[in-house]
């Protein structure tokens, strides 16, 4: 029974943890204890010591819920569950059967991991039939066959990987059935948490539906207020003891014959951040641009001294836009009406050039560039030479990327702000308010 | 009672004794951080009774509340200890005009010219006491940092002095606004409960215990129309339990059984405390369109 108990505990945490929540071994000891203590057989007792103990956040309530809920479900439903895993791994293993059937050359496999040739099997019959008579026609007369494979392989990835973004820029990408879930529990709560509005959070910001605006909207102002409040009272000066000041300390007690009898203490000083925000507005990006510059938006009516510029091809100042105190959507139409570069092409080092030239006096050593960007920009050098001139002028420069982590590693222009850039993967509100929390507010 | 030994119903009708009213998705985190002797780290909105918990399990362990209150700056010497500077100052003045300095040094840091803050307080109390921390976000990360090492010892070094040991591992509650992140590691420590506004169904029970003069269909439009307001007005401070409550004892004032528009629109400031929710409430749904809402309903649970 104790083993039992045990196990099923180890289960549950591991699916918390794939869903996102931190959770330690320390705590879930104490779950088992808080579990020894309660009426194992009181499901909603069950539920409050382990959500007592194991979940430290309420933001992460919604998770948790949909957690147990999958997990301490009735027989049926598990079987249901463990019926549908089941079907949901034969058809992956079918699917990645049939994708190293047809993409073959001369009889070999191509060398091809189970993501990429998933994917293939998503494809419209079309595309796949391109990509099968494109390796059919491919071989050369002679026996370099062996050198000649890594190319093709080389090929179909490119452009399996064109497939991905295209698809996720369209309408979201395929489902891919049972895709790297080992859990018919984790696999069920997958399914039903798009439904979820919390889940909002987590949604890349550019497939959020206009249908979802307002909620994200809601999302952003409760954000961004919390922030803003944070900031301001973290701008305050501290009134903690660092050391005693003596000068102080004798001149106030020479009235009692110079025995030092009140101290008088230093006190510390907290140096505002001047925050100085440069906004990616180019087709890529306009979407996300649209929800960041909501959030500052909402930072602005709080904090006076946000400096904000969008930029494409070159840069903007949109700083007067958020001084007036109007409604965001006209603020936006306003905004997008008159900028001449939204939507346009990148140029990352001719904007941050602009940005030196017209106002140096905005670059201080107090000053916290935050770049909102995809990284894609014309003119990678410039832009490189320009983030080194920069980067010497100011405290920091953060980057908030856009592009998933895993894709940082094929793109050149990531490594270069990495040098001079303190680099954040930020595609939905959660990273978005994170990084601002872990930078402003410790 | 002993709280380590408490079990779930003696929990229960402690609160309840003393007017708190407590489901088990409050009374159950709290339980467990009894058994466990861990910390309970309470975490809401302002007013929805996260102080009092610690109020009342010092009620219903008949012990002493130690209360810290936080804010940005507090340090150890207001959390722990100090040694009482002036008192030292005026003593060294009376041995030296009386030329007695033997031991003198020895004196001035003796538990006579301690002076215990509520840390120190709690460690040393003779009985199990409440240790109530409260908003423990106010804080620096230095000070919580030192605070969780004290909550996982109970214990004090004082270099002149020694180490302090606890006698008895106090009931330890921290209560937080949600201002600013606490860090990983104080959470871990601690039992978590997050408490919510009330439903209306408890927030009706609420308010029949604390002001019983008001009648059941007093106490019902009262609470349908603070978790309209809390639950469908954007503002920037919702009312809370004891807003709630100062509401209803001054609808008693008035001698009134039921919210009327009038009524609403005197005793308004008692709920909103901004003056831009204040014009929130009036542009979007006013005093008449309050008491309109309440009514259907309270028709429609009926």
């Amino acid at each position: 029974m104790e083993s039992y108990l045990e196990n099923n505990l180890a289960r549950f945490v591991h699916i918390l943890r794939h869903l996102g929540v931190t959770v330690s071994t320390g705590e879930t000891v104490t779950a088992l204890k808080a579990l020894q203590l309660v009426n194992i057989m009181d499901r909603e007792h069950v539920r409050y010591a382990l959500q007592a103990t194991l979940v430290k956040n309420h933001e992460d309530d919604p998770v948790f819920d949909r957690a147990f809920s999958g997990f301490f479900t009735v027989p049926e439903i598990k079987r249901q569950q463990q019926q549908d895993w089941q079907e949901a791994k034969e058809e992956r293993v079918r699917l990645l059967d049939e994708a190293e059937q047809d993409l073959t050359y001369l009889g070999e496999k191509l060398d091809l991991n189970d993501e990429e040739k998933l994917l293939y099997s998503q494809l419209a019959e079309d595309e796949k039939k391109r990509i099968r008579e494109y390796l059919e026609s491919s071989f050369l007369p002679d026996d370099r066959h062996h050198a000649f494979k890594p190319m093709l392989e080389f090929q179909v990835r490119g452009s399996l990987r064109y497939w991905k973004q295209r698809l996720a820029e369209e309408d979201g990408l395929p489902v891919i059935p049972g895709a790297d879930v080992d859990d018919e529990v984790l696999a069920a709560i997958g399914q039903n948490s798009a439904s979820e509005d919390s889940s909002l959070l987590y949604e890349d910001m550019k497939r959020i539906g206009d249908r979802q605006l307002p909620k994200v909207i809601n999302i952003l102002k409760k954000l961004s207020r919390k922030l803003a409040t944070k900031i301001s009272r973290r701008y305050r000066m501290s009134k903690k003891v660092v050391k005693v000041d003596l000068r102080r300390s004798i001149k106030s007690n020479i009235r009692y014959g110079g025995i030092i009898f009140n101290l008088k203490y230093k006190q510390k000083r907290i140096q505002k951040p001047n925050i100085l925000l440069m906004c990616d507005v180019s087709g890529s990006m306009a979407r996300y641009a649209a929800f960041v510059i909501q959030f500052i938006y909402g930072l602005s009516a709080v904090i006076s001294h946000i400096e904000s510029f969008i930029f494409a091809e070159e840069l903007e100042r949109v700083t007067p836009y958020f001084k007036k105190i109007r409604p965001f959507e006209e603020t936006m139409v306003e905004l997008i009406g008159k900028s001449r570069i939204w939507g346009k092409g990148t140029n990352f080092g001719a904007s941050l050039a602009s940005l030196r030239t017209n106002f140096p006096l905005l670059l201080t050593s107090h000053t916290v560039i935050i770049v909102v960007s995809d990284t894609k920009t014309l003119d990678l050098e410039l832009a490189e030479h320009e983030l080194a001139t920069t980067r010497r002028s100011v405290k920091e420069i953060l980057l908030l990327n856009t592009l998933p982590h895993d894709e940082w590693k094929d793109l050149r222009s990531v490594n270069i702000f990495q040098k001079f850039a303190q680099v954040y993967e930020c595609y939905t509100l959660a990273h978005l308010e994170r990084v601002l929390r872990r930078q402003f507010l410790h | 009672m002993q709280p380590d030994k408490i079990t779930i119903e003696q929990l229960r009708s402690g609160f309840e004794s003393n007017g708190y009213i407590a489901e088990d998705e409050i009374t159950v985190p709290v339980y467990l951080a009894l058994r466990l002797e861990k910390p309970v780290l309470i975490t809401g909105a302002p007013g929805v009774g996260k102080t009092e918990i610690a109020k009342v399990l010092a009620e219903v362990f008949e012990t002493d509340l130690i209360r810290l209150q936080c804010y940005e700056g507090l340090d150890e010497n207001k959390a722990l200890y100090e040694w009482n500077y002036q008192r030292q100052l005026i003593k060294i003045q009376l041995i030296r005009d009386s030329g007695s300095g033997e031991s003198m040094e020895r004196d001035l840091f003796s538990p006579e010219y301690l002076l215990e803050r509520p840390l120190l307080k709690a460690i040393q109390a003779p009985k199990k006491a409440v240790l109530l921390i409260d908003e423990i976000d106010k804080t620096d990360e230095e000070f919580e940092a030192f605070l969780f090492e004290v909550l996982s010892d109970f214990q004090v070094s004082i270099p002149e002095l020694g180490t302090l040991k606890s006698r008895h591992i106090p009931v330890v509650v921290l209560t937080s606004n949600g201002e600013r992140e606490l860090s990983d590691g104080l959470k871990r420590r601690c039992v978590f409960l997050f408490i919510d506004f009330p439903s209306v169904e408890k927030e009706i029970r609420i308010i029949r215990v604390k002001v019983p003069e008001a009648g059941e269909r007093l106490a019902e439009e009262v609470a349908l129309a603070m978790n309209y307001l809390r639950h469908n007005l954007e503002i920037k401070k919702k009312p809370s339990i004891s807003e709630t409550l100062d509401l209803t004892r001054a609808l008693i004032l008035f001698e009134a059984d039921r919210l009327e528009p009038d009524l609403v629109k005197k005793t308004v400031n008692l709920l909103l405390k901004d003056k831009d929710d204040i014009d929130l409430f009036n542009s979007q749904v006013g005093p008449a369109g309050l008491v309109e809402i309440v009514r259907s309903e309270q028709s429609k649970r009926h």
